[in-house]
C-alpha cells in the first residue's frame, strides 16, 4: 500500500511538469504583458522596457523557462511581478478560504446525497423518486453561480438571515463560519445533486444482483445484513468518482468566490490574469493542478480501501 | 431484428416521461433560438434612455436593463449563442476527441500512448480553467470559445471512445477484416465508428449541457462572446451588480441558463436509460 | 440501515451547527476610531510613488507621503507649502529653491525605531530615484531636472529645458511624492512597494496581499497626532461587496458606482460624495485608416453622437459635459459655451451627419471593427455610441479585452478611433501627448498617446510652451482645441466625477471639492464620531 503510494506520487511529477510547462506557454502567448498592466496609460518605452528587464521578461522565452523551473525545484515560486510580494505569502493567505469552501461543499454533498441516492433507490418509481430525480437535474443543471446569486438575494437581499459577502474576520471562527454557510450551500446543493444520482443509480445496480433478491423473501435479521452489504457494494462506484466531481466543484468554486467576494484561488488567478502577473497566475495554475491530482491520488487509496478485490501491487 | 431493437429503445425513451419533456424543452429552446427575430417583442440591442431599469411589467415582462434594453428579448436572443456554442463545441470536441480515442486504441504505439497521457493531463483540470487558459492565449470570440470549450471537451470523448474501441478491436470480425488486408481508416469507419455511435450520442448529450454550463460560467467571467451581443452569462454578470435594485437583471437570464442545461441532461438521461439494457428490466 | 441513519443524523448535524454558528454572530458597526475605506481594486500595485498611479494606489500613497508642496486638502486649485517651509522661482523660471521645514520626522522601519529626519539629500535622492526608468515610472519628465543641495535644508532645483509650471511636480502627486534615501536603501526597492516608508500622517503597519492595508497613525507626524487611530484599506472589487458591507456598517465609506442609478440608490442610505477634478472621456479618430482619412466622415460621426444621451446614461451628478479636450477649470480650457459661440459644438443632427456621410461616399455608411476595454466606465459609453451610429449605418464591430490588452492593444495602433478616459495636470501635457506628432503610437519618435496621427499642431505646442507670457501661452493653447475641433479630431464627451458613499460618522475635518488623489482624502485632520 505504502508503496503503491509513493509510486502514484512519483508518477504525479512528470504530469505536473508538463502541466507547469503548458501553463508557462500558454500566459506567455497571451497578448498583454504584465509591464504594460502596471504602467497602463501612462506607459513609455522607455518605462516599459526598464520594467520589462527588472521583471526578467526580456531574456528569451527558454531562459525564462529555466529560470522558472530552477526556481521551483528549490521551492522557489518567485515574487509577484508587480508588487514584489512572495507568490507563497500571496497563497498562504489565499488557500485555506478555497479549501474551506471546496472541502465543506464537498462534505455537505456526501453527507445529503449519498443517504438521498439510497432512500430514492429503495423508493424507485415512486413519487418520492421522482422528485428526487428531477430536483437532482435541477441540482446539476444550475450554474453555481446562478444559485449563489440566488441564495444571495434570498437570504441576504430579502430576509437579510446571513447579509454577508466576504469571508469574515480572521481569528474569528464563528465569523468564518457564518460567511461559510451560503456559498458552502451554493456549492455543495450542486455537489448534492451529483453525489445523489450516483448514488441512486449505483443502488440500483446492486439491488437488481441476485443475493438481494433472494434476501428480500428471507427474514428481517438477514435482510438487514444483506442490505449493509449492498450498501457498503453500492458506494464503491460512487467514491471511484468523487474525485471527478471534486474537480467540478473546484472550477466551480471560481465563480462562487466572486459572487460572494470570498478571497481565494479563483479570485487571486482572475486578477493575476488581468493584470498578467505570470508569476503568480502560474503559480495558481500549479496549485490547481496539484490539488486535482492529489485529491484523485487520495480517491484512489480510498477506493482501495473499500474495494476488497484491488490489490496493491 | 435490428429495426426492433430500434423500436423497443424508442418505447423505452417514450414511456420515460422526464426524457419526452426534455425533448420538448430541448425542440422548443432551438425554435426560439431559430426564430428569436419574430419571437422577441424589441430588437435586444436598441438602447432607450427613458425606460431605464424598469421593473416588470405589461410593456417589458423581464423589465429593462441600464440602457433600456428589454431583457426578455436579451434573453431569448441570448438563447442563440448559448446553444450554438453548446452544440458546435461539442460537435467539434467530439469529432477531435473520439478520432484521437479511437486512433489511440488502435494505435497502441508510442503515439497513441502519448495521446492518452495528454488525455490525462487535460482531465485533470476544472474545465473553467482549461478554457480560461485558452481564452486569455487566442482572445475572445465566439469561435474562440467554440474553439476552447470544444478542445475542453475532447479528452473525454477520446477517453470514452478509446475504451470502446479497446474493447471492440478484439472481437473475431475485425481480427477477421484486419487478415484480409482492409486499410486502418476503412476498419474504422466501417466497423468501429458505427459500433460507438450510440454511446457517443448519448454523451454528446449531457455533455452539450455541461459545454452550455461552462459557455455561461466564461461568460460570467466576462470571457464569452462580447457585447452588444446579449449573451446569458455576460447578462447575469452585468445584472448582479444591480441585484439589490434590479434583480430581475440577473434573475431571468439566471434561469434560461438552467432551463437550457437541464433539457439537455433531461434527453441525455432519457437516452442513457434506453442504451443501458440493465436499467430496462424493471 | 443503520448506516444510512447515522448519516442522516450527521448531517443533520453539520447543519444544525452552521446554522447556529451563523446566527449567533452579531455583525454591527466596529464602534473603534478605525476609519476603513473599501476600494474597487483586487490588490495594491505598488505603493511606491515612483512605481503605480493606479487610482487606489495614489489614494495610500497619499495617506503615507507629503510633497514639498501640496494641493489643499479637498480643493487642488490652491498650492500650500507641505515639507517646504517656503519656495521661489527664478526670475527666468529656470530654476527653484526649496527651504525644507525643520525636525520632518520620517515613519519608524528597521534599525530607526524613531524614524530619521527628512533633510535635502533625501529631496536630491528623490530625483534621481524618479530619473531612473528602474525606480520610477516618470523617468522622462524628471530627467529635465537637477538638485543641487545648499545646505541640510536648503535646495536649489534647476531646468534643463523649459516647463509649463515646473513645481507642479514637486506637488503630493505622483513622482513629487517623497521618499526616504535611507529607508529605501535599508529596505530595498522590491519590499519598498508594500511596506514603504514616508512621513505622511499614516504609516503602513501590515499588508495582506489581496485584502488589506492596515495603516496607524504616524505620532511624530509634523502636522500634529492624527485624530484617527487607524485606517483600514479593504481591496474589494465587487461592488456588491463594498454596498452590502457600507449598508451594514463593516466599513465606513466606499468606493461607488459612477452612474446615475446607483447614485440616486445611495443617497437614500447613505451620503454620497461626488468630486472633482475627474477624467475626461474622449474619442481620437485615427487619420491614417480609411475612411476617418476623410474630414467629413469624422464630422460626420460627431454630428451622430448626441453627447446629451451619453451623458444621461452615464448620469448628470456623476459627469459633466465636456466640449473640448481642456476642461474649463484648466489654464488654457474652453467651456461649452465658449465652443458654442465659435460654433464647433457639433450639436447632435442625424440628418445633417447622413448628408455628410453621402458626400464622402458613404451613403449607406459602413463597418467598423473596434477593440474596447471591459472596464465599465468606457464599455457603457462605447456601447452608446455603438447604438447611436447604428443610426446612420456605421456599426461598429466591438472586440472586448481586459484593460491590460486595451492599453497594449490601442499602443498597437488597431483602433480606427480610440477612446481614453484620463486626467493631466496641465494644457501642455495634455496637447503634447495626445496630438504631437512626436507621441504617434507606434511610428513616433517618442510614442505616447497621439492615437489620431494628427500632426499639424506640433509648432503651436513648442510654440506656448515656450511663451512666457501666460495670457499669451494661454490663447495658443484655445488656438490649438479649436483647430482639432474644426478638424474633427478630438471628439470630448464629458468628464467624470469620483463618486463615493459613506455613513455619517466620518468628520473628513475639510469639504471634499477636488481632490487630485482621487479618492475621498484622509489626513490628520480626518475623525470619526463616537
Amino acid at each position: 500500500m505504502i508503496k503503491y503510494s509513493i509510486r502514484r506520487i512519483l508518477l504525479t511529477i512528470p504530469l505536473l511538469l508538463v502541466v507547469l510547462s503548458m501553463v508557462f506557454v500558454f500566459v506567455r502567448l497571451a497578448p498583454g504583458d504584465p509591464a504594460m498592466a502596471m504602467l497602463g496609460q501612462y506607459a513609455t518605452q522607455e518605462g516599459l522596457d526598464a520594467l520589462r528587464k527588472q521583471m526578467g521578461l526580456d531574456a528569451p522565452m527558454w531562459l525564462q523557462y529555466l529560470r522558472f523551473l530552477g526556481d521551483l525545484l528549490r521551492g522557489d515560486l518567485g515574487v509577484s511581478m508587480l508588487n514584489g510580494v512572495p507568490v507563497v505569502d500571496q497563497l498562504r493567505v489565499v488557500l485555506p478560504y478555497t479549501l474551506e469552501l471546496t472541502v465543506s461543499a464537498m462534505v455537505l454533498g456526501v453527507l445529503l446525497g449519498v443517504p438521498m441516492g439510497v432512500y430514492t433507490a429503495l423508493r424507485r418509481n415512486r413519487s418520492a423518486d421522482y422528485s428526487g430525480r428531477v430536483v437532482s437535474l435541477v441540482g446539476i443543471s444550475i450554474p453555481s453561480f446562478f444559485l449563489g446569486i440566488l441564495l444571495l438575494y434570498v437570504f441576504s437581499v430579502r430576509m437579510d438571515l446571513f447579509p454577508v459577502l466576504g469571508a469574515g474576520r480572521d481569528g474569528d471562527l464563528g465569523d468564518r463560519l457564518y460567511h461559510l454557510v451560503l456559498p458552502t450551500l451554493s456549492l455543495g446543493l450542486i455537489m448534492t445533486s451529483y453525489i445523489m444520482r450516483m448514488t441512486r443509480s449505483s443502488m440500483l445496480n446492486v439491488l437488481n444482483e441476485d443475493f438481494v433478491r433472494t434476501a428480500k423473501s428471507k427474514g428481517l435479521q438477514e435482510r438487514i445484513v444483506v442490505y449493509k452489504h449492498a450498501f457498503m457494494n453500492a458506494l464503491i462506484p460512487v467514491v471511484s468518482v468523487l474525485g471527478i466531481y471534486f474537480i467540478i466543484n473546484l472550477g466551480s468554486s471560481i465563480m462562487t468566490e466572486i459572487v460572494f467576494s470570498r478571497p481565494g484561488l479563483g479570485k487571486l488567478m482572475v486578477l493575476a490574469m488581468k493584470q498578467r502577473d505570470y508569476v503568480v497566475l502560474q503559480s495558481v495554475m500549479v496549485i490547481y493542478a496539484t490539488l486535482a491530482i492529489f485529491i484523485n491520488l487520495f480517491v484512489d487509496l480510498i477506493y482501495g480501501l473499500i474495494d476488497p478485490r484491488i490489490k496493491y501491487g | 431484428m435490428l429495426n426492433d431493437l430500434r423500436r423497443k429503445q424508442l418505447r423505452v425513451f417514450l414511456r420515460n416521461r422526464i426524457a419526452v419533456v426534455g425533448f420538448f424543452l430541448t425542440l422548443l429552446l432551438i425554435l426560439i433560438a431559430f426564430f428569436a427575430g419574430y419571437v422577441a417583442p424589441y430588437d435586444p440591442n436598441e438602447q432607450n434612455v427613458y425606460s431605464r431599469l424598469t421593473s416588470p411589467d405589461l410593456k417589458h415582462w423581464f423589465g429593462t436593463d441600464s440602457y433600456g434594453r428589454d431583457t426578455l428579448s436579451r434573453v431569448i436572443h441570448g438563447s442563440r449563442i448559448s446553444l450554438a456554442v453548446g452544440v458546435c463545441s461539442i460537435i467539434f470536441g467530439m469529432v477531435i476527441g473520439s478520432l484521437a480515442g479511437m486512433f489511440a486504441a488502435f494505435d497502441r504505439g508510442k503515439i497513441g500512448n502519448l495521446i492518452m497521457r495528454a488525455v490525462d493531463v487535460m482531465m485533470c483540470f476544472p474545465a473553467e480553467i482549461f478554457a480560461i487558459l485558452f481564452l486569455v492565449m487566442i482572445g475572445q470570440g465566439m469561435d474562440k470559445l467554440i474553439f476552447a470549450i470544444g478542445v475542453v471537451m475532447a479528452p473525454r470523448f477520446a477517453r470514452l471512445s478509446y475504451g470502446t474501441t479497446l474493447s471492440i478491436r478484439e472481437r473475431e470480425y475485425i481480427e477477421a477484416a484486419r487478415a484480409l488486408g482492409a486499410k486502418r481508416p476503412r476498419i474504422v469507419l466501417k466497423h468501429i465508428f458505427p459500433n460507438i455511435l450510440g454511446e457517443i450520442l448519448v454523451m454528446c448529450s449531457l455533455w452539450t449541457a455541461t459545454a452550455i454550463r461552462v459557455e455561461a460560467n466564461l461568460s460570467f467571467l466576462g470571457m464569452g462572446v462580447p457585447p452588444p451581443t446579449a449573451t446569458w452569462g455576460n447578462m447575469v454578470r452585468t445584472g448582479v451588480s444591480q441585484l439589490t435594485n434590479a434583480p430581475w437583471l440577473s434573475i431571468f437570464p439566471g434561469l434560461a441558463i438552467m432551463v437550457a442545461v437541464l433539457a439537455f441532461n433531461l434527453i441525455g438521461d432519457g437516452l442513457r436509460d434506453v442504451m443501458d439494457p440493465k436499467l430496462q428490466q424493471g | 440501515m443503520e448506516k444510512y441513519y447515522k448519516l442522516r443524523s450527521l448531517a443533520v448535524l453539520f447543519i444544525a451547527v452552521l446554522m447556529i454558528a451563523g446566527l449567533s454572530q452579531d455583525v454591527g458597526a466596529a464602534k473603534d476610531n478605525i476609519l476603513r475605506i473599501a476600494f474597487d481594486s483586487g490588490d495594491t500595485k505598488s505603493m511606491d510613488p515612483g512605481r503605480s498611479f493606479g487610482t487606489q494606489d495614489m489614494a495610500l500613497q497619499d495617506m503615507i507621503f507629503n510633497g514639498l508642496l501640496r494641493y489643499k486638502p479637498g480643493d487642488i486649485s490652491v498650492i500650500e507649502t507641505d515639507l517646504a517651509e517656503r519656495y521661489e522661482v527664478s526670475g527666468d523660471g529656470m530654476a527653484m529653491t526649496f527651504y525644507l521645514r525643520k525636525g520632518v520626522m520620517s515613519h519608524p522601519f528597521k534599525g530607526y525605531p524613531d524614524g530619521i529626519e527628512l533633510t535635502t539629500e533625501d529631496i536630491a535622492y528623490n530625483i534621481k530615484k524618479n530619473q531612473d526608468p528602474k525606480t520610477s515610472t516618470y523617468s522622462s519628465t524628471y530627467m529635465n531636472f537637477e538638485a543641487e543641495i545648499i545646505d541640510k535644508y536648503t535646495i536649489k532645483i534647476k531646468l534643463k529645458e523649459r516647463m509649463v509650471q515646473p513645481e507642479l511636480f514637486f506637488t503630493d502627486y505622483r513622482g513629487g511624492f517623497v521618499i526616504l534615501k535611507k529607508a529605501f536603501e535599508t529596505i530595498g526597492a522590491l519590499r519598498h512597494n508594500t511596506s514603504p516608508v514616508g512621513t505622511g500622517p499614516f504609516k503602513v503597519d501590515k499588508y495582506i496581499p489581496g485584502q488589506k492595508v492596515i495603516l496607524k497613525a504616524h505620532d511624530k507626524y509634523f502636522r500634529g497626532k492624527p485624530k484617527l487611530d487607524a485606517v483600514e484599506a479593504l481591496f474589494m472589487p465587487d461592488i456588491n461587496a463594498r454596498e452590502f458591507a457600507l449598508r451594514k456598517g463593516e466599513i465606513d465609506v466606499m468606493e461607488g458606482m459612477r452612474e446615475q442609478p446607483w447614485i440616486e440608490k445611495m443617497k437614500k442610505v447613505s451620503i454620497v460624495e461626488i468630486f472633482g477634478p475627474g477624467e475626461i472621456n474622449h474619442l481620437n479618430f485615427n487619420v491614417s485608416r480609411k475612411p476617418f482619412d476623410n474630414k467629413k466622415v469624422r464630422q460626420a460621426l460627431m454630428y451622430a453622437t448626441s453627447r446629451d444621451e451619453l451623458l444621461t446614461f452615464v448620469g448628470a451628478d456623476a459627469a459633466d459635459p465636456m466640449c473640448s479636450i481642456i476642461p474649463p477649470f484648466m489654464k488654457g480650457g474652453l467651456s461649452c459655451d465658449d465652443i458654442a459661440k465659435k460654433g464647433l459644438l457639433y450639436k447632435h443632427d442625424i440628418e445633417k451627419a447622413k448628408k455628410l456621410l453621402a458626400e464622402a461616399g458613404y451613403p449607406n455608411g459602413f463597418d467598423v471593427e473596434e477593440t474596447i476595454t471591459e472596464r465599465l466606465s468606457y464599455r457603457r459609453s462605447m456601447e452608446n455610441i455603438q447604438a447611436q451610429w447604428k443610426k446612420v449605418g456605421v456599426n461598429i464591430k466591438l472586440n472586448v479585452v481586459d484593460h491590460a490588452t486595451y492599453h497594449t492593444k490601442i499602443r498597437q495602433d488597431v483602433n480606427p478611433f480610440t477612446m481614453y478616459i484620463c486626467m493631466r495636470p496641465n494644457a501642455d501635457i495634455f496637447l503634447s501627448w495626445f496630438f504631437h506628432s512626436d507621441a504617434i503610437v507606434v511610428s513616433g519618435k517618442r510614442p505616447v498617446t497621439n492615437f489620431s496621427h494628427y500632426t499639424l499642431v506640433d509648432d503651436l505646442i513648442i510654440k506656448a510652451r515656450n511663451e512666457t507670457d501666460s495670457a499669451k501661452q494661454e490663447e495658443i493653447w484655445r488656438q490649438i482645441q479649436t483647430k482639432l475641433l474644426e478638424d474633427g479630431i478630438n471628439y470630448p464627451m464629458y468628464v467624470l466625477k469620483f463618486v463615493f458613499a459613506r455613513n455619517d460618522r466620518i468628520d473628513w475635518g475639510f469639504e471634499q471639492k477636488a481632490v487630485l488623489a482621487l479618492y475621498t482624502q484622509i489626513n490628520e485632520q480626518t475623525s470619526l464620531k463616537k
